[in-house]
């Protein structure tokens, strides 16, 4: 069975135990499960679930914790650690897409373009192969690279200043360029 | 089935025996000899990042229990070529970093480092890097970087421990006994231990013993 799939059996579990515990959550999927459900097709994995804006419950990571041993997944199969990425894209609020098959979890996940952006920015400041990877898989257009481009940019900005974003700016150029070179 | 697309088709279920998270899942057991497998990562871990980081980790963490004279004897019966001998050299330098004892593991390096042209540079997944990850830059291998900070992302390690040829190896058992006794597990007593010896790249005198040795243990 592919993971992705494994993964929203496990999901499709934790609906039903959240239903059971008359639970209700929202939760807004990001990273590689949000290309997923997108319906990209693509045949490699996704190690795990990514969500924001939802602060888990101790019930829900009692649920989370019981689903992982029942699935043999990591005990992180569903996690927050995308949370820490602020600030997040502009346009993702009103971008987000809707999912209705559980019954208990208001699903949301990223569109495309907005998985894009945020793919681009985790190769540059991770500068992991299985970003590129995915980078890859999602075949961007210039322009939504650009937008990549510019959420690089605005995360300096917010995080370390104008002036270090002046220093950093030849390399995001460069960085651009590889981009189109190698994607395009 | 041709036996490339058999032998890929069994290194994939074996990585996934060793509880690979990033491959497809399969519960049934397969028999591969443990060397060859890390040997035959060098043909096709490089298909994708994220099995190459599952097989990276699995390198690292069987490091303690792997015979570099066997990896050395399968590396020349398979007539690797130059990319495979960058990326098993790239393993060997990771599994030298994991063991207390470097020196047997340093003549496998330099084995590796003799036979690839290191004046050529080969592209890991087919692509370019904006920055090269460090650690590939000594086989001249072209790559960003790999996560190699996490393995349970990875690698289900419960599975992988299970497996009894890692659990032999792991409780002591010598590599010429472990590897016949999961060679007879998985496939039956039925052939003759010259047949074996062959499969499992032990000489028939080291198997003829272990086999006496184990019948009177049993």
């Amino acid at each position: 069975m592919n993971r992705p799939k494994t993964l929203l059996s496990a999901l499709n579990e934790l609906n039903t135990k959240l239903s059971i515990n008359d639970i209700h959550i929202e939760l807004t999927i990001v990273g590689s499960m949000a290309i997923y459900l997108n319906g990209l097709n693509f045949t490699r994995m996704t190690e795990d679930i990514d969500y924001i804006n939802y602060e888990a419950s101790d019930e829900f990571l009692n649920i989370v914790e019981h689903i992982s041993k029942e699935f043999n997944l990591p005990s992180y199969w569903i996690n927050s650690r995308a949370k820490e990425i602020d600030p997040l894209p502009q346009e993702l609020k009103n971008k987000l897409k809707s999912d209705n098959r559980y019954s208990n979890i208001a699903l949301k996940y990223i569109d495309i373009e907005t998985a894009i952006i945020m793919k681009v920015y985790a190769y540059y400041i991770r500068g992991l192969e299985k970003d590129l990877s995915d980078l890859k898989t999602l075949s961007p257009s210039s322009d939504q690279l650009s937008k990549g481009i510019d959420y690089i940019k605005m995360q300096i900005i917010h995080h370390h200043g104008k002036s270090q974003y002046e220093k950093d700016a030849a390399e995001i150029a460069r960085f651009l360029e590889f981009l189109k070179h190698e994607l395009n | 089935m041709n036996s490339t697309k058999q032998e890929y088709k069994n290194w994939q279920a074996f990585i996934s025996n060793l509880g690979s998270r990033v491959t497809t899942r399969t519960n049934k057991k397969v028999w591969m000899d443990l060397e060859h497998f890390i040997v035959l990562g060098a043909k096709y871990a490089n298909e994708d990042a994220r099995i190459f980081t599952a097989f990276t980790h699995i390198c690292i963490i069987l490091a303690p229990i792997l015979s570099p004279f066997k990896i050395k004897k399968i590396i020349n019966s398979l007539l690797l070529k130059d990319d495979e001998f960058k990326i098993i050299g790239l393993m060997i330098s990771n599994i030298q970093k994991s063991v207390r004892n470097k020196a047997q593991w340093n003549n496998l390096l330099m084995f590796c480092k003799e036979k690839a042209d290191l004046n050529k540079e080969f592209k890991l997944f087919k692509s370019s890097s904006f920055k090269v990850a460090p650690e590939l830059k000594e086989w001249n291998l072209v790559a960003s970087g790999l996560e190699l900070d996490n393995n349970d992302k990875y690698l289900n390690s419960k599975k992988m421990f299970n497996l009894s040829i890692v659990k032999m190896r792991f409780n002591g058992v010598k590599a010429v006994y472990s590897d016949l006794l999961f060679y007879r597990e998985l496939n039956g007593e039925n052939e003759s231990l010259n047949q074996i010896s062959k499969k499992i790249y032990h000489d028939y005198n080291s198997v003829y013993q272990a086999n006496e040795h184990i019948l009177i243990a049993a």
